[in-house]
């Protein structure tokens, strides 16, 4: 990636959460923003998206976020991609998961939409001079 | 970026996307009430109050990023609760119980939202 806004892949089953997330990073951030309803969606269309950063749900049907990152990491080329988790449950022990399965960040629902880009763009940044 | 232009777009992308969800939070309101009849009257009871968490849950976090922070409130408040008395397998109508004021409180701010306070 060079100076360009980061291309965000999306994935949330929910419909009212990938609208608000949409219009927030694309409106406020002025980030790209692919959107998947699910991981196997996610995992089908991330060689065609080649996104510079994971943003999960962490609770979905059929493949959960850990899940969805654990195999993307699989495919060639997206194994060090910045992984950034959203989850509604902030407890301690859920926490200690998501990091240990490769968080570069956790944000917790609900969120604020006119900060989020914000945060993202902070943790995107932290993770790209990190690696 | 354009800032004057980015807020025209944002703030009536939101409103619109807050005032759709209030119309689906009526819809929801009614299954909870329609979970708790099946829980009172024992039917699968444990399967209707894990709908109704994950159905809290799901909604726990749109309500609160659209602004709408009693309603996120209430579903966190149903949500905790069912979570709580499930893992400690309590007993079905205990758990109701508990539940129930949440649920009837969602109700009564859904219809302040949708129709103004009465």
């Amino acid at each position: 990636m060079s100076n360009q806004a980061p291309v965000v892949l999306h994935v949330d089953d929910d419909e009212d959460i990938r609208e608000i997330v949409n219009l927030s990073l694309e409106t406020i951030g002025g980030l790209k923003v692919a959107q998947c309803v699910s991981g196997s969606d996610a995992l089908s269309k991330v060689a065609e998206i080649q996104p510079d950063l994971f943003l999960l749900d962490v609770m979905m049907p059929e493949m959960s976020g850990i899940e969805t990152l654990s195999r993307l990491r699989k495919i060639p080329g997206f194994e060090k991609t910045p992984a950034i988790f959203m989850t509604a449950k902030a407890r301690a022990d859920q926490s200690a998961a998501l990091w240990d399965a490769g968080a570069a960040g956790v944000i917790t629902k609900p969120f604020d939409p006119t900060s989020l880009p914000e945060q993202i763009v902070d943790i995107f940044a932290k993770a790209r001079a990190a690696s | 970026m354009n800032e004057t232009k980015v807020d025209a777009r944002f703030s009536p992308g939101m409103e619109r996307i807050r005032l759709a969800f209030i119309e689906k939070l009526a819809g929801h309101a009614l299954t909870f009430v329609r979970l708790c009849r099946e829980i009172e009257a024992g039917q699968a009871p444990r399967d209707a109050l894990r709908e109704m968490q994950l159905l809290a849950h799901r909604m726990y976090g749109v309500a609160g990023s659209v602004g709408l922070p009693e309603v996120g409130e209430t579903l966190r408040q149903i949500e905790t609760k069912v979570q709580f008395g499930l893992r400690r397998n309590h007993d079905t109508q205990k758990i109701l119980r508990t539940v129930r004021p949440h649920v009837v409180n969602l109700g009564r701010i859904t219809q302040a939202y949708r129709y103004g306070p009465r």
